[in-house]
């Protein structure tokens, strides 16, 4: 198939998102005949969606990094811990590796995902036409890395399971982790929602 | 004879039609409209292992894989067996002073519900439990009656429902955090993995190699070729 022809294939062929399924867009092509699921050409809520996602994700952002995610309470005293001051806490003991991992998949990726989902609606926003196949590659990037900011919330879950000890210490969730991990939750479904097709659309509005 | 030549080539003329009609709705699928941007991309047939790549956007079309359908299911039942003993034995040991506190991945999630954390228990509960245990044996539902060539009730219904929320499968993420926990408690008391960890460090490898052997679209064709 040339380019032409493939172009001008592109909106009568709708592929089915969950069985790959190809059928002539017509009046009675709502569901696919392979496996039931529904056809659109495009992810339904379009750019919208995902932005009140990212939004909901940035506003639930502030108590995730401000509260704290762990309450170490001991003889000596108590300590709250945030997300921050856990990734200071290792540096400072020596775990370097831990601090790095720590604060890549709890602060940078979180951050970087936002921004970089962010980017990508004001692209197709804006109808940028450079760089298609380097943002479809981002955002591929963006959808697989997106899931290792969990690891937070294991951690805590795991310290707060596990350590029970009465008198010598006790460790307890802190609110914070609730709100980070809703946080982590939303930037993934808005990863899903968004369409990649739509940054190759820019081409076809001549 | 004249006659003869024409009936002749109508009889290719409909073999070609014939052809061309069998290839759009395929046994083995040909056309594909890519997913992540949406072009018509014609792949011919792929060499055993072979992949197929998106002629504009180099996204994953469809992979080669031979015996995918049992490959996958021995790869599921091992997995539904590894979980199962990830369930039943503890993944943390901790001593201190003659004290010993052990976690299992269940009783851990009971006492985070107890500690009025209903969010962290349920995202552990979901995503380390739930829906890998769910994703597998929704595989060897579907994919058992499929290898002696019959389709279970409602296979299409719950392969697609495992489409959608397989990517909701967090394992080997929670097996770093038990790796960070780890070394935090270190400092704390003397730190032991049990065999519930082993059990979760082989279920990683198994479910990567899962999604490595398996083509979906094998199955997709397969069910609608039984019906």
């Amino acid at each position: 198939m040339n380019e032409r022809q493939q172009r001008e294939s592109v909106g009568i062929l709708i592929g089915c998102h969950c069985c790959c399924k190809v059928h002539l867009q017509g009046s009675n092509t709502l569901k696919c005949s392979r496996c039931g699921a529904g056809l659109h050409l495009r992810k339904p809520g379009g750019v919208a969606r995902v932005w009140a996602l990212l939004l909901a994700a940035v506003i639930l952002y502030f108590p995730a990094n401000l509260l704290p995610i762990t309450l170490t309470s001991s003889i000596v005293g108590s300590q709250a811990d945030t997300i921050l001051s856990g990734v200071i806490y290792f540096v400072q003991s020596g775990s370097w590796p831990i601090a790095l991992v720590i604060f890549i998949a709890s602060v940078f990726v979180p951050m970087a995902k936002l921004l970089i989902l962010g980017y990508l609606c004001l692209s197709v926003q804006y109808k940028c036409r450079i760089s298609r196949r380097e943002r479809t590659r981002l955002y591929r990037l963006t959808e697989v890395v997106g899931r290792w900011s969990m690891i937070d919330v294991y951690v805590v879950g795991i310290l707060v399971a596990l350590v029970k000890l009465g008198a010598v210490a006790n460790v307890d969730a802190g609110p914070g982790v609730a709100y980070f991990a809703l946080v982590v939750i939303l930037t993934m479904i808005a990863a899903q929602s968004f369409d990649p097709r739509l940054i190759w659309d820019a081409e076809e509005d001549h | 004879m004249l006659n003869e030549i024409s009936l002749l080539e109508l009889q290719l003329f409909w073999a070609c039609i014939l052809l061309i009609l069998h290839s759009w709705d395929a046994m083995k699928q040909t056309i594909f409209c890519c997913h992540d941007c949406g072009i018509v991309n014609r792949v011919a047939s792929l060499p055993s292992g072979g992949k197929a790549f998106c002629s504009r956007c180099d996204a994953l079309l469809r992979r080669s894989c031979p015996d995918g359908i049992v490959r996958a299911l021995a790869l599921a039942i091992a997995a539904l067996i590894l979980l199962l003993v990830s369930l039943s034995f503890p993944f943390l040991r901790m001593e201190n002073a003659g004290l010993s506190q052990q976690s299992n991945l269940l009783t851990s999630v009971f006492l985070l519900f107890e500690q009025r954390m209903p969010i962290v228990a349920l995202v552990v509960m979901v995503t380390c439990v739930g829906v890998p245990g769910l994703y597998q044996l929704g595989m060897v539902y579907v994919l058992l009656p499929l290898r002696y060539g019959r389709k279970a009730p409602q296979a299409v219904m719950i392969f697609r429902l495992l489409r959608s929320f397989g990517s909701w499968g967090m394992v080997e993420i929670f097996l770093f955090g038990i790796l960070v926990a780890l070394v935090k408690l270190v400092k704390m008391a003397t730190v032991s993995p049990g065999i519930s960890f082993w059990s979760l460090f082989i279920l990683i490898f198994v479910i990567a190699a899962q999604s490595v052997v398996f083509e979906p679209l094998d199955v997709w064709e397969e069910l609608e070729a039984i019906r």
